[in-house]
């Protein structure tokens, strides 16, 4: 952790100083060590996701509900990821494209979640 | 693998903004342009198989 911690700082400051001198290469910098720390961080997720998987077997009438977790982990974070390298890059519109599309992908991949629990209302109301 | 990385850049970017304020000054300035594009395509070159490293995976663990 204290090597994450130490990085992020490191490379933090190191573009705000090169970003005086030439500012193109602050965001190469802040891309790299975000590009690190986000594998860093996906390895240590790598345990979580196998042990959701693990879990999976007990449910097994909605194993594909953990399926659709995971896979809207991922998407959060990855849309939430580029979001803010856009942001840091100053263009915010193309960030705000970035997040919206994120959000859409999530509600289709919800669709299906969505008509099952009205179904399942449904069929208790003895529709 | 990383550290080295990110003082390359570092390294790069002080490396061409010198060179460009070189060339500036002895009346060569379109070379500087072109030499400050070449710099950022060597960090293009340097980063880009970190950040391909990290959606692949990212594809693979999340199966997106």
């Amino acid at each position: 952790m204290i090597k994450i911690a130490a990085i992020g700082v490191g490379a933090a400051l190191l573009a705000a100083w090169i970003k005086t001198i030439k500012s193109e290469y602050a965001l190469w910098i802040t891309l790299a060590a975000g590009a690190f720390l986000g594998l860093a961080a996906i390895l240590k997720l790598d345990a979580i996701v196998s042990e959701l998987k693990f879990l999976q077997g007990y449910f097994s009438a909605y194993g594909s509900y953990f399926k659709l977790l995971i896979k809207i982990i991922g998407i959060t974070y990855l849309a939430e990821f580029s979001a803010d390298l856009c942001k840091d890059a100053g263009a915010n519109t193309l960030a705000s494209q970035v997040e919206m599309f994120g959000k859409l992908s999530i509600l289709v991949l919800c669709m299906p979640i969505m008509s099952s629990l009205l179904e399942t209302v449904d069929y208790f109301l003895g529709g | 693998m990383s550290v080295g990385i990110i003082f390359k850049i570092a390294a790069v970017g002080i490396l061409v903004s010198v060179l460009c304020q070189l060339l500036k000054n002895s009346g060569r300035d379109d070379l500087g342009h072109l030499l400050s594009l070449t710099g950022l395509l060597v960090v293009l070159f340097w980063v880009l198989p970190y950040v391909l490293e990290l959606f692949e995976t990212m594809q693979s663990l999340f199966d997106l």
